[in-house]
């Protein structure tokens, strides 16, 4: 089980060479399971050899428990589970891109 | 005995659904609706008709000694360079060795059967024996245009000589005229065309009989003699019409793949008769027909031959190797139809340096590296010094061409921050089947078609494009196998 | 039978201006800031440096090329500027040369500065310049620095059998603990602490490297200047010395780029100086001898596999070793104390120089309690130019 920590959205998260921000976060009905998504922005500004922007959805995992503690800092924490399932995987792609159809990057790492 | 020893096919792995163009473009030209059905097979953006016209030389390579080839012909109406002769690159990437005839023939659609025809006549004339003829178009129409649905890319490639061939040549017939219905000034990035029904009633549907009866008489056959027709034709009505005509049985035509391709161009017939081919018996007659400008009607007779023939990928198989291109605005900026931003970083220029092109010119177009003659080291690109810390001979290599070698993936990863109309960039160091490693781009593919271990073929690509100066510079990327 | 440098220079002073984006400042500023500093530490006049050497990389926007740069910005009077640049190492490379100048005994002074400044581009990272020739432009991939090094990630979690999730929590790790340093760094590039579940969750730039996984560049300069220890024996009586005990480099052969056997888990060069470095230093033991260390952190998985190329830790157990708090300000070898290139910054030229900047601080013991390596004897720089499989490599170790 991972925790996943819910940060405020919309808050500019910074490093040295850029960086990003939450803009949605959301819970996709998949066959008999919740999957939780989020769809971030970032700004690499000067990255060691590099600079651009990206938008894409990550896919933390099945939701097994929905804010059900408190972060140190006092976000609330779900918990989930890594999907693993390349299949499964390939297919929660496919829902998620009709809803976002500009992304090209899904990461469910 | 002269004829085709061999034929080769190429569909560029892109498929761009016709609707989803009519989708965006369908306001300002309603009725294109009708034209508006299957999809269309579309160029990579690092792809062109020279690297489509090499991949379908490769294919018509298969099985076959490339020390064979006596010439290399390239035929399209979309060459990119007008002056700088695209076959010399076509025979670079075949690695088909530098003293053999090279020629490039281009300017209207009949451009793929005059190559051929050139070819066959050398080699009945014995002065030039095994030229690969290969023909590729990547036409342009202007977004919401008619031709932008119509065309696609493609390439077909065949090998021409006087002995072991699987199709006879028996003779020609030709007719050349002044007829313009599509038509591009030297300057002009899109066709132009004149109305349909001009093209339709008083183009395809007198030329293509008139050939077509014109070869008969002279060799004494009938149209209804032949068991395979090619003939090129957009117009499915007037397709059915030319065969009715001509008293064809419509089982004996062939399909103009505009379902699944559409037309391309200076490829169009060669690509319908490989695909002919495929399937063809020996004995099969065969009439090939080109239409623009005229029309030049082959006539080939299958040959045992075709049985030994070693298996190929062919249009069929480059068919199947498909991937939906859903985004219609990509297929614009691959084709440079409109002005992106990739970032003041993708502005940076790209010269292409000739003195070190020439100078490199067998590593980049053959990917010719070297093998070490102490240690049998293979490397690319090549090296003086062996590279292998146990051996370190100098001046010990000979070369030996890698393209065909294909290898296997060491690593990979996805860049999400190099400058590329294409983002993301997807490369990794690729080990060589039998030694060597180097780090390539990989095309046609995502990432997620990849895996440490997975086999690779190599592609010849292009690998930048200098729009400031319209330079197209080419080297080798590594496709999933 | 070589002798190798152990010993035989000292570090009479060192000088190092804040790094980050310094639209203010112009290279000059750049240059006189960190010289100004590091002359009055040294305690000598400018007409007593007798030589100098001048680390950059990318001269195009930068300083333009040779030596001419510092000999007019510090207004040197008339002596040899030597330009050094060898990617990400081109600092030490002219700490190096200064020091080979005074151990050779050609000069009694010499002076090392690195500089570099990369904010007038009109974009974010470094230049898109054509860093291996032009061969390299006709038929290399269309590469950046984090896509190479990204795949040092996957190499990693293949070699050793070390699933991609641990990997990714001792990246992140890398990233929380550089993060934490440099926030207590008045002259780091970025001060600001950052949880590890918000760099883990950081979207991916290459596989499997996130935002935070990646170092920015920086405007920055830094200095030294160098002797022989009977002259900062009289210079400074009554100050610990801080002598140079190693420098060492590797450089690519070719065997990783072009050749099958390496498993690109790791850097040969790495393994290679740091070898010889340990052998000059008369080091036997780098994990129980070394105090701290400051490495090129480029991306946080450079760091994750130069603890095991340094043999510090052993090969697969870097990311036990760095989840265990090992490198940690307060764990057994402190690593980036400064914040490191992730946070205190990354002007190319400068990095080296900056690294031995804040070994030197530490060796005597300068700075704040709260960023204080105690009691430190042998302290360690690398850096690491290039990409994984065709590189430049330095190790310098200075100590009491």
């Amino acid at each position: 089980m991972t925790r996943y920590i819910h940060f405020p959205l919309n808050e500019e998260i910074r490093s040295i060479g850029g960086y990003y921000k939450v803009l949605e976060e959301g819970v996709l009905d998949f066959e008999d399971k919740k999957v939780l998504y989020a769809l971030k922005g970032a700004h690499v500004e000067t990255s060691c050899c590099g600079s651009g922007g990206m938008g894409l959805v990550s896919v933390p995992g099945y939701v097994t428990s929905w804010k059900s503690s408190t972060s140190d800092d006092g976000y609330p924490v779900s918990e989930v589970k890594h999907i693993t399932d390349l299949e499964a995987r390939k297919r929660i792609q496919t829902q998620l891109k009709q809803r976002f159809p500009y992304i090209e990057v899904f990461d469910f790492d | 005995m002269v004829g085709i020893r061999s034929y080769g096919g190429y569909v560029p792995r892109y498929r761009l659904n016709r609707f989803l163009v009519f989708g965006s473009m369908g306001w300002i030209n309603p009725a294109n609706m009708l034209n508006a059905q299957g999809e269309k097979a579309v160029a990579n953006f690092d792809e062109d008709s020279v690297t489509m016209a090499a991949a379908a030389g490769a294919d018509c390579m298969t099985g076959f000694d490339r020390s064979e080839v006596g010439g290399v012909y390239f035929a399209s109406t979309t060459a990119p360079f007008k002056e700088r002769l695209c076959a010399n690159l076509v025979a670079g990437a075949l690695a088909a060795g530098e003293d053999i005839r090279t020629a490039d023939f281009g300017n209207g659609l009949k451009a793929g059967t005059s190559a051929l025809m050139a070819a066959l006549d050398a080699a009945a004339a014995g002065t030039a024996n095994n030229v690969v003829v290969s023909a590729a178009d990547i036409r342009l129409g202007k977004m919401g245009s008619v031709q932008e649905l119509m065309f696609g890319d493609g390439a077909a490639a065949f090998m021409v000589g006087d002995k072991d061939v699987i199709a006879e040549f028996k003779g020609s017939y030709s007719t050349g005229y002044d007829f313009v219905d599509h038509l591009r000034g030297a300057q002009a990035k899109y066709d132009r065309q004149w109305e349909e029904r001009w093209i339709r009633d008083m183009g395809f549907d007198q030329f293509i009989p008139e050939v077509v009866n014109g070869l008969c008489e002279k060799y004494g056959v009938a149209p209804g003699d032949f068991d395979k027709v090619v003939y090129p034709c957009y117009y499915g009505g007037a397709r059915k019409a030319i065969g009715g005509k001509l008293g064809l049985d419509p089982e004996k035509v062939e399909d103009n793949l505009q379902a699944v391709i559409g037309d391309t161009g200076a490829a169009q017939p060669l690509m319908m008769f490989a695909k002919a081919l495929e399937t063809a018996k020996p004995g099969d007659k065969i009439l090939l027909v080109s239409y623009g400008s005229g029309c030049d009607a082959l006539y080939f007779e299958v040959t045992d031959n075709i049985k030994k023939l070693p298996s190929r990928k062919g249009v069929s198989g480059y068919l199947e190797r498909r991937a939906e291109l859903d985004n219609y605005p990509k297929y614009l900026a691959w084709r440079h139809m409109v002005d992106v931003d990739t970032g003041l970083r993708g502005e940076e220029m790209k010269w292409a340096r000739w003195s070190m092109i020439w100078r490199s010119h067998k590593a980049i177009l053959s990917l010719e590296g070297t093998k070490c003659k102490a240690c049998g080291t293979v490397q690319f690109p090549p090296q003086r010094i062996c590279v292998n810390p146990k051996c370190g001979a100098t001046d010990e290599a000979e070369p030996i061409v890698l393209s065909d070698k294909g290898g296997t993936v060491a690593s990979f990863t996805s860049d999400l921050l190099s400058a590329t109309i294409n983002p993301p960039a997807v490369y990794g160091s690729v080990n060589f089947k039998g030694g060597g490693r180097f780090v390539f781009d990989f095309t046609d593919c995502t990432v997620e078609d990849l895996a440490v271990g997975n086999p690779v073929d190599f592609s010849f690509r292009i690998k930048h494009y200098d729009e400031i100066r319209d330079i197209t510079s080419y080297f080798w990327k590594a496709i999933p196998a | 039978m070589s002798e190798g440098i152990r010993d035989k220079v000292v570090v009479l002073g060192m000088g190092c201006t804040r790094f980050g984006e310094r639209w203010d400042a112009s290279p000059d500023d750049l240059a006189v800031e960190a010289f100004t500093e590091c002359i009055e530490d040294a305690g000598i006049e400018k007409k007593e440096i007798e030589a100098s050497w001048l680390g950059s990389h990318i001269d195009e926007i930068n300083i333009g090329k040779g030596g001419n740069f510092l000999g007019m910005a510090l207004k040197l009077p008339l002596i040899p500027v030597t330009r050094t640049e060898n990617f990400c190492a081109s600092g030490t490379e002219a700490f190096r040369g200064a020091c080979y100048g005074v151990a050779s005994g050609a000069y009694d002074i010499a002076l090392a500065l690195g500089v570099e400044k990369l904010k007038d581009t009109g974009y974010g990272g470094l230049p898109d310049s054509p860093a291996f020739g032009q061969m390299q432009v006709a038929i290399g991939p269309n590469a950046t620095a984090p896509g190479m090094f990204a795949q040092l990630g996957t190499a990693y979690s293949a070699a050793y059998n070390v699933p991609m999730e641990k990997v990714k929590q001792a990246m992140a790790h890398i990233s929380w603990k550089s993060h934490q340093n440099g926030a207590k760094n008045p002259r780091a590039h970025l001060r600001k602490p950052i949880p590890e579940e918000k760099i883990i969750s950081a979207p991916m730039i290459a596989y499997p490297l996130g935002l935070f996984d990646c170092c920015g560049v920086s405007d920055g300069s830094a200095c030294a200047i160098v002797t022989t220890p009977e002259i900062a024996k009289k210079v400074k009586p009554n100050q610990e010395l801080v002598k140079v005990k190693a420098l060492q480099v590797s450089v690519s052969s070719g065997e990783e780029a072009l050749y099958t056997d390496w498993d690109g888990a790791g850097m040969l060069t790495t393994r290679r100086a740091s070898t010889k470095a340990y052998e000059e230093a008369g080091i036997k033991d780098p994990r129980k001898e070394i105090s701290m260390m400051e490495v090129h952190d480029c991306f946080s998985i450079t760091e994750l596999a130069t603890m095991e190329d340094l043999h510090i830790s052993e090969k697969g157990k870097a990311p036990d070793d760095i989840l265990d708090g090992f490198f940690d300000l307060d764990g057994t070898i402190p690593c980036q104390p400064d914040g490191g290139l992730k946070c205190f910054g990354h002007p190319i030229g400068a990095s080296g120089l900056r690294m031995l900047y804040e070994m030197y601080n530490q060796l005597l013991q300068r700075w704040e309690e709260d960023r204080l390596v105690k009691n430190p004897k042998f302290g360690l720089t690398h850096n690491l130019g290039g990409v994984p499989n065709q590189n430049v490599c330095s190790v310098a170790i200075v100590g009491l």
